[in-house]
C-alpha cells in the first residue's frame, strides 16, 4: 500500500469520452503524478477538462480508459460502495458552490461525511468538528445555518468539512470562484496553511 | 279516531280492521349483532306462525301524544313516533357520507400535493417562462388547465370503471346523476386542490434564474437532537418544506384516524358506531369495506408521500451527490429517504391516532378498550406505509451519481 515516498496521485494515459450525441473527448491521454504534501493548481480554459480530471481523481467518475491510482490504490478497479468507502477514508472535497446543506448548522455540516458512521469512529465526531471549525476561525459560528454566514465563512465551513475524515488528499474545484477577491485570497492562504498542517 | 275493542273493530271494518301489530322485543338496549340476531329470529317466528308480513324497525319508540276521543275528551296515547326508521336510515347515510367525505378529503390533499410537487419540480422552468415574458395569469391558467385535463380524464375513467364493475357484479346500475355528479365533484376537487399550487406557480419570480447556486433559506429549525444523527437529519430535511410535510402528513393522519376509529369500534363496540357528531346523528356498522376504505386512504397518502419525495429529488440532486461524494454508501443515502418516509408516516400516525381517539371519545365519552394497542397500530401502520412509500424514491435518490455535486448549471 502507500508509503510517504509513493505519489498520492498517479494518472496513466487517461481518456474520458462523453457519448452525448457526438462523442466528445474531455481528456485525451492525460498522465500526471502528484507527490504527497504537494500543493498543485490546475489551470485551463473553460471546457478544457479541469473538472473532469478532478472528478476522476476524486473517484466521482470513471475514465473511459487508463488508470487512476490514488494513495497507492487503483481506483478504476473499485466500484459502488468500495468507492464511497475509499473517498470517505482518503479524500476531502471543497467545491466552488460550497455545497453546504442549508438545513444543517455549520457544526452539523462539518460532521456530515461521517454522520452515519460515527459509531465506528475512534474519536468524538462532534469534538473533532468543533476543533476544525475553530481552526478555520469559526468557533463562534458553530450553530449558524449556511444562510446566516458570508460566502467566505461558508467556504471555510466547507474546508473544515473536507478535513473531518483526516484525508490524505484534498480536491478543491475552483474554491475561490464564488468569492470576492479578499475572501478568495484568505481561502487560498487557509488551504496552503492546512497543507503544511 | 275511535277507541274500541277488537270485536267491534272487526264488525266495523271486517278483515281490514287491523293494519299493523307492533311488537316490541324486550331486553335490548343496544343494537349489537347478537341483538339483531334475536330480533330476526323473533320476526321469522312471527311470520312462520301467522303468515303476516313482518317489517323490522330499529328503535321505534312510543311517544306520548294527545288524542281526542269523542264523548270522552283528550286521552294520552303511546304512539309510535313516525319516521324513527327514517332517521336511522339517515344516520346510516350520514355515516357513509362522513367516510366518503374523509376519503375525498384525502383525495383532495393528494391532488394538492401532486400539483404542488409539479410546481416544485418545474420551479426553474416556470422562472424561465416568467423571464421570457409570460404573465402570472398565463402560468396560473397553464397549471390549472393541466390538472383539469388530468382530473377530467381520471374521473371519466373512474365513472366508467364503476359502471363496468356494477354491471359485472350484477349490481343495480348507478343512476346517471351519480355517474355524472361524482366525476364533476372530482373535477371540482382537482380545481380546488390545484388552486394554491397554481397561485404559487404564478408567483415564482423570474429572478430565480439569476440566483445561481444560492443557498436556500432553511425555514423553521425545530427539534435537532444534540450530536445529530440520521433521524435528526431526516427530520430537518422534512422541515425544509414545512407546509408540504404538514399536508402529506395530514393525508396519512386522516387515513390513520379512520383506522383508529374503525378498530376502536370493532374491538370496543362490536362493530357498531352510533352517536351524534356536530349535531348529526350517525350510525355506522364497521365492515370489511371500511378497512378497504382505510387501505385506499393509506395508499393515497403513500402516493402523496412518494410523490413529494420524488419531486424533492430534483432540487436535492446536488445534496445527494454531495453525500455520495463525501463517502456515504448507497444504502446509507437510501436510509435517509426511508427515515424521512418513516418520520412522515409516524407524524401522520400520531395526529391521526389522536384525531381518531377524540372522535371515539366524542361519541362515547370514554376511550376504547385496548387503547394502547390501537394507538400502536394507528402509529405503526402509517409509519410502515411511509417507509414502503419511500422505497422507490430511495432507490432513485441513492443512485444520484456523486459527480452531480460538481454540476453547477
Amino acid at each position: 500500500m502507500s508509503s510517504l515516498a509513493s505519489p498520492i496521485v498517479q494518472i496513466e494515459a487517461v481518456v474520458k469520452s462523453y457519448a452525448n450525441g457526438a462523442s466528445v473527448r474531455a481528456l485525451d491521454g492525460v498522465s500526471l503524478t502528484i507527490a504527497r504534501e504537494e500543493f498543485v493548481a490546475v489551470q485551463g480554459r473553460s471546457g478544457s477538462g479541469k473538472t473532469t480530471l478532478l472528478n476522476l481523481i476524486g473517484t466521482l467518475d470513471q475514465p473511459t480508459s487508463g488508470r487512476v491510482i490514488v494513495s497507492g490504490t487503483d481506483v478504476t478497479r473499485l466500484t459502488g460502495d468500495a468507492l464511497a468507502d475509499f473517498r470517505r477514508a482518503h479524500i476531502g472535497f471543497v467545491f466552488q458552490m460550497f455545497n453546504l446543506v442549508a438545513t444543517l448548522t455549520a457544526l452539523e455540516n462539518v460532521m456530515l461525511p461521517l454522520l452515519p458512521y460515527q459509531r465506528r469512529l475512534k474519536f468524538n465526531l462532534q469534538a473533532r468538528a468543533r476543533e476544525l471549525l475553530s481552526e478555520v476561525g469559526l468557533a463562534s459560528r458553530l450553530q449558524h445555518l449556511p444562510g446566516q454566514l458570508s460566502g467566505g465563512e461558508q467556504q471555510r465551513v466547507a474546508i473544515a468539512r473536507a478535513l473531518i475524515n483526516g484525508p490524505e488528499l484534498i480536491l478543491a474545484d475552483e474554491p475561490t470562484g464564488n468569492l470576492d477577491s479578499h475572501s478568495g485570497a484568505e481561502t487560498l492562504r487557509l488551504l496552503q496553511r492546512l497543507n503544511r498542517w | 279516531m275511535i277507541l274500541t275493542t277488537l270485536e267491534a273493530a272487526h264488525t266495523l271494518a271486517g278483515e281490514d280492521s287491523i293494519s299493523a301489530v307492533r311488537v316490541r322485543v324486550g331486553g335490548i338496549d343496544q343494537l349489537t349483532p347478537a341483538a339483531q340476531r334475536k330480533i330476526e329470529t323473533i320476526a321469522s317466528e312471527i311470520a312462520r306462525h301467522t303468515g303476516l308480513t313482518v317489517d323490522v324497525m330499529i328503535g321505534s319508540s312510543p311517544r306520548r301524544v294527545l288524542v281526542r276521543v269523542p264523548e270522552i275528551g283528550y286521552v294520552e296515547e303511546g304512539w309510535i313516533q313516525k319516521g324513527v326508521n327514517v332517521s336511522y336510515a339517515q344516520g346510516l347515510q350520514s355515516g357513509h357520507w362522513l367516510l366518503l367525505a374523509t376519503l375525498l378529503g384525502i383525495g383532495g390533499i393528494f391532488t394538492l400535493d401532486v400539483a404542488w410537487a409539479d410546481v416544485t419540480a418545474r420551479y426553474r422552468t416556470i422562472a424561465l417562462q416568467k423571464a421570457l415574458g409570460w404573465r402570472s395569469r398565463t402560468v396560473f391558467a397553464q397549471l390549472l388547465g393541466q390538472v383539469l385535463i388530468v382530473g377530467a380524464v381520471a374521473s371519466a375513467l373512474g365513472a366508467l370503471a364503476a359502471w363496468v364493475v356494477a354491471q359485472a357484479l350484477k349490481w343495480q346500475t348507478p343512476p346517471i346523476a351519480l355517474l355524472i355528479g361524482v366525476p364533476l365533484a372530482v373535477i371540482g376537487l382537482c380545481i380546488a386542490g390545484s388552486f394554491y399550487p397554481a397561485w404559487l406557480a404564478s408567483r415564482v419570480p423570474p429572478i430565480v434564474l439569476l440566483q445561481h447556486g444560492e443557498v436556500r433559506s432553511a425555514g423553521a429549525r425545530l427539534g435537532m437532537m444534540a450530536g445529530g444523527g440520521m433521524g435528526s437529519y431526516a427530520w430537518r430535511s422534512l422541515l425544509r418544506r414545512p407546509s408540504r410535510t404538514a399536508l402529506t402528513a395530514l393525508a396519512a393522519a386522516l387515513a390513520s384516524a379512520l383506522l383508529v376509529l374503525s378498530l376502536s369500534v370493532t374491538l370496543a363496540r362490536q362493530g357498531l358506531l352510533s352517536g351524534t357528531l356536530l349535531g348529526e346523528f350517525l350510525l355506522i356498522r364497521i365492515e370489511r369495506f371500511h378497512y378497504v376504505l382505510v387501505g385506499i386512504g393509506l395508499a393515497l397518502a403513500a402516493l402523496a408521500a412518494a410523490n413529494a419525495q420524488l419531486s424533492g429529488l430534483i432540487e436535492r440532486q446536488r445534496e445527494i451527490g454531495l453525500l455520495r461524494a463525501v463517502g456515504w454508501r448507497t444504502r446509507t443515502a437510501a436510509q435517509l429517504f426511508l427515515s424521512e418516509g418513516a418520520l412522515l408516516g409516524a407524524l401522520g400516525g400520531v395526529i391521526g391516532t389522536v384525531l381518531g381517539g377524540l372522535l371515539f371519545f366524542s361519541f362515547y365519552g370514554s376511550l376504547p378498550t385496548f387503547v394502547a394497542g390501537i394507538a400502536l397500530v394507528g402509529i405503526a401502520v402509517p409509519s410502515v406505509v411511509g417507509v414502503l412509500s419511500s422505497i422507490y424514491p430511495a432507490r432513485i435518490g441513492a443512485r444520484v451519481p456523486p459527480a452531480e455535486v460538481m454540476r453547477y448549471e
